[in-house]
């Protein structure tokens, strides 16, 4: 995505979301369209529960929706969105204890249900197990590392993005970033799911670009 | 890496996130170049960021698309609380499709000091709350059109918090309101009245899992509403609503979600009344915002749930659990930060803390008075955040002393009954206790008839503890005996056996008279027992307490009863217990197994009673020896939980307990390991339970004598971690068993050497 194309998505957005404040409500329909999938995923790997993650995704867009008269294009929409999103979800952990249960895939018929779609190309292939294994090992990791990782590996947020959206500075969303996944790691192997070995040089992701970007069309970063 | 000490490893999560400058891209090849534990490493790292980001293929559930935005058409928040409040029916299809219910009538107290505190009624209102109290303002001018054409218009000058009845001279009692069984019921919509109402009574909310969604206003800027800002202190503004007709619980939700799926307990109308109504009686929350200037300063945004707009967002910190302990007129009401629950606690806002005495004489509340009968006052709690904050809320507040003396909750009472008034059993070397309870067997419809007369549309426990909800606490001042505390109750004591004999069908427990006959009523049947119906805790005659035929024989008992006179067909879902195929109640591993897995019966009351079953009332619960004891597993996580179910259950105990005594509760964990160990020695169904020694080096003492004693109060957080990171650790400790030691007041303390 290059800046001209972020700065008009910018500008489009400005205009919209004055349209909503202004009255056409209806057109708020236009954002949860753009962003819903982002947000849905980022809450997913945070809580490690659809329903959960779902709800957490409602209740943000409706919330967004009572506050947008607030929001001032300080920070980006999506930004803006997403910490809206961050303390819902903070708050619903909280508030259901930190039981275990919020990280309990129901079923595995549900995480087949889950990985029963056609992923994009370039995209590695979770199977319903592993997707119910990998959202617990990141259920397993510190909190705040968790949010590091939710952010560059499921939002496709670049470090300085993340840096802004956490205040906290760039070389500390490294670390935090490296610990997650070193963390994640070990969870993983806790769960056996065995990382695969992989031909030099050649990884499911391609470095630096962040599939977000081939997924989600209207996303923002 | 060993051969590159100096190495810092992030570089390598950079590295396959293309963050590097190029110098230490040139380095991170180097050294990949010469260490093969390096590529090992890099490898993995992008093996997990690759099983990471394949998360982000699961596809949405659904369309998040449609939404108040898709539904509103643009109203302004008070047009569109307007229509509703004209119009409900048209409105009730809008966007609630199978949860639509007959609404019950309005009614409308409305008690301002005089015309200039017209005003005040915005002023109480919260700006967090500030879309549910548009629906007020949009309620209140509709009843208020109302009120004009039929000229039932009650304005008072009254700013004691009476009840607009006795203010009004018509002497109505409320127990004359509410023992009707009419007002139990649903009732049919729109019957617009105007008359006083019971102070517990709220609107039932919303039906509709997309609730919020109708009440969300559009956001228009420059169109906010009137109100003051929040933290300014509310007046003695009495606006209270009987079932608006709009709401209805939704609650068909996931258990335990507090989304807007899930609906909430406390409608738009009904939260907003309870927040002035809690002005009025002078110590309860006037909702986020509501009370005094700095106290609302120091509010978080109300919890997620679906409410009207909020404060606006912190930008980067998380909401903190803060506790409003709203009483405007003492400032040393407020908790002081440092006493604030931790963030496991969440974010709790006890929005109404409500003493009223008078309220005892309410039909639902001498049902439940049965089993508290020796209490002075009840309160009402409405927590958005549920049990588990409402209880730890009030051990809190119970252990800072913050709610002791100061809040004087009968002094209500004197004002509507004449009667001494109970705060002089609270002398300043006294400390009240507080007790905590939900009914436990209840459907929740009955459970909320009961409490206040809202209808809880899933019949799920759990979700209940994430949701706006009335809790009873009652208090007890320290010092004085639970009879003299009867017997200075008379009032509440006759108010009750009325209403037993009004209402109910069971001649031998509804002509009641007197607090004894009570008594008889509410004890184990002999007949049925067979056995000492002798409930005498006391550690110089212990006696078996059966507590699981305690339950069986009075809150069931007592729930039917609630059920018969709140028209509730179904009372015989007692409780959630995941059973196995073979009916059988799961055995306590395997419930705590349910527990940390998630399970709709997952509760920790069912795992207190599933373990009193399974175990026969042998291994778990009270046993034979003495002190008293319950037992059970439970998540670590869940300790706050734990507090409200023991203290709930604990609650009958210390009706038997004698003059002069008292029920100390301990309560403690012990690693799940030696419970496991201990589970594994005692598994022998046959074998005598172990009593339980409370060794301070193998336990965690969570809280001690929490309801009488607050010397160890600072004990309270140690389960409750205080950031979100070490919670999540605290969490790996899984399971805990928790023990809860009942004790008269003269046994020595086991905790101490």
């Amino acid at each position: 995505m290059t800046t001209a194309n972020s700065e008009n998505m910018m500008e489009e957005e400005k205009a919209l979301i004055a349209a909503i404040v202004g009255g056409e409500s209806q057109r708020f329909e236009q954002l949860v369209l753009t962003y819903q999938q982002r947000i849905f995923v980022a809450m997913l790997g945070l809580l490690g529960n659809r329903q959960d993650a779902e709800d957490v995704t409602q209740e943000t867009f409706v919330s967004a929706f009572r506050k947008l008269d607030r929001f001032e294009f300080r920070s980006s929409f999506y930004t803006w969105l997403h910490r809206i999103a961050w303390n819902l979800a903070i708050d619903f952990q909280r508030q259901r204890g930190r039981r275990k249960n919020a990280m309990h895939i129901e079923s595995d018929r549900e995480a087949d249900e889950i990985s029963g779609h056609q992923p994009p190309p370039d995209h590695s292939v979770l199977t319903g197990e592993t997707v119910a294994q990998v959202q617990k090992a990141l259920m397993e990791i510190d909190e705040e590392r968790r949010h590091v990782i939710v952010l560059r590996d499921l939002q496709g947020l670049d470090y300085a993005e993340i840096a802004s959206l956490l205040d906290i500075p760039i070389g500390t969303v490294r670390s935090r970033l490296h610990r997650a996944r070193i963390e994640l790691r070990e969870a993983m192997l806790r769960a056996g799911l065995e990382p695969e070995p992989q031909p030099e040089g050649k990884s499911k992701t391609i470095d630096g670009a962040h599939p977000r970007d081939q997924i989600h069309a209207g996303g923002q970063s | 890496m060993n051969e590159f000490p100096q190495f810092d490893e992030s570089l390598l999560t950079a590295y396959i996130d293309n963050e590097l400058t190029d110098a230490e891209r040139a380095l991170v090849e180097d050294v990949l170049s010469r260490s093969a534990e390096a590529r090992s490493l890099l490898d993995d790292l992008r093996q997990v960021r690759s099983l990471v980001s394949g998360l982000q293929s699961i596809p949405l559930p659904r369309s998040f698309a449609k939404g108040p935005w898709n539904q509103t058409n643009a109203q302004s928040p008070l047009e569109f609380a307007f229509a509703a409040q004209i119009q409900p029916a048209a409105l009730e299809t809008s966007s609630v499709s199978d949860e639509s219910h007959s609404s019950p009538p309005i009614q409308v107290t409305l008690a301002a000091r005089d015309s200039s505190h017209r005003s005040d009624l915005q002023v109480g209102l919260s700006e967090t709350n500030g879309y549910r109290n548009w629906r007020l303002i949009a309620s209140l001018a509709a009843s208020f059109i109302v009120v004009v054409t039929t000229g039932v218009l009650t304005l008072t000058t009254d700013f004691t918090g009476r009840n607009i009845a006795t203010t009004k001279g018509t002497n109505k009692s409320q127990s004359e309101h509410t023992t009707s069984p009419e007002l139990l019921k649903p009732s049919g919509p729109s019957e617009s009245t105007v008359e006083s109402n019971s102070p517990y009574f709220d609107a039932p909310t919303d039906p509709g899992s997309f609730r919020s969604m109708r009440e969300a206003a559009p956001p228009t800027r420059g169109a906010a509403p009137a109100m003051s800002p929040a933290g300014e202190p509310a007046q003695s503004n009495t606006l209270s609503m009987a079932p608006g007709g709009y709401g209805g619980s939704g609650g068909r939700g996931r258990p335990g979600a507090p989304s807007i799926k899930s609906g909430a307990m406390s409608g738009a109308i009904g939260g907003a009344t309870a927040t002035l109504e809690s002005q009025q009686r002078g110590f309860g929350g006037g909702g986020l915002g509501a009370e005094n200037g700095t106290k609302s300063s120091q509010l978080p945004p109300p919890s997620p749930t679906i409410e009207g707009p909020r404060g606006p967002l912190s930008d980067n910190e998380p909401s903190r659990g803060v506790v409003a302990m709203n009483k405007p007129t003492d400032p040393s009401m407020k908790l002081n930060s440092a006493n604030a629950p931790s963030p496991q606690t969440g974010k709790t806002t006890v929005k109404e803390i409500v003493g009223s005495q008078a309220a005892n004489s309410h039909a639902e509340n001498a049902l439940i008075d049965r089993f508290f009968r020796h209490a002075e006052s009840v309160w009402k709690l409405e927590s958005n955040d549920g049990l588990q904050s409402a209880s730890g809320a009030l051990v809190q507040a119970a252990s800072t002393g913050a709610m002791e003396e100061k809040d004087k909750p009968d002094e209500r009472t004197q004002e509507t009954t004449n009667e001494p008034p109970s705060t002089s059993l609270a002398s300043t070397d006294q400390t009240a206790r507080y007790f905590l309870w939900q009914p436990s067997g209840a459907s929740p419809q009955v459970m909320f008839d009961a409490l206040g007369q809202q209808q809880i549309a899933s019949p799920d426990f759990d979700q209940q503890l994430n949701h706006t909800s009335h809790y009873r606490f009652r208090y007890i001042p320290k010092g004085n005996s639970l009879s003299d505390a009867t017997e200075l109750a008379p009032t509440y004591a006759a108010d009750q056996s009325t209403d037993f004999a009004e209402n109910s069908d069971d001649t031998r427990s509804r002509k009641a008279k007197s607090s004894d006959d009570l008594d008889a009523s509410i004890t184990p049947d002999e007949n049925a027992r067979g056995e000492d119906k002798s409930m005498d805790v006391t550690a110089s005659s212990p006696k078996r307490i059966d507590l699981h035929h305690f339950l069986n024989s009075n809150f069931k008992a007592f729930h039917e009863q609630t059920s018969q006179d709140a028209l509730t067909p179904d009372t015989t879902s007692v409780r959630n217990l995941k059973k196995d195929e073979a009916g059988a109640v799961p055995e306590p591993e395997k419930l705590s197994n349910q527990v940390a897995g998630g399970g709709a019966g997952g509760t920790t009351e069912d795992m207190i009673v599933a373990s009193q079953k399974s175990n026969d009332n042998m291994k778990l619960g009270f046993q034979s020896a003495s002190p008293p004891m319950i037992e059970f597993v439970i998540p670590r996580s869940n300790w706050q939980e734990a507090s409200a179910v023991l203290i709930r259950i604990g609650i009958p105990v210390p009706n038997t307990i004698t003059a002069n005594q008292s029920a100390l509760y301990y309560m403690a964990t012990i690693p799940l390991d030696d419970a496991k160990r201990e589970a594994t020695q005692t598994n022998d169904s046959s074998s005598t339970p172990q009593q339980l020694s409370f060794d301070k080096s193998q336990t965690n003492i969570l809280f001690l004598e929490i309801l009488s004693a607050t010397d160890n109060r600072d004990n309270l957080p140690i389960a409750s971690p205080n950031t979100p990171a070490q919670a999540e650790k605290e969490s790996e400790s899984d399971l805990v068993r928790v023990v809860v030691l009942l004790q008269s007041k003269s046994t020595v303390d086991p905790t101490k050497p």
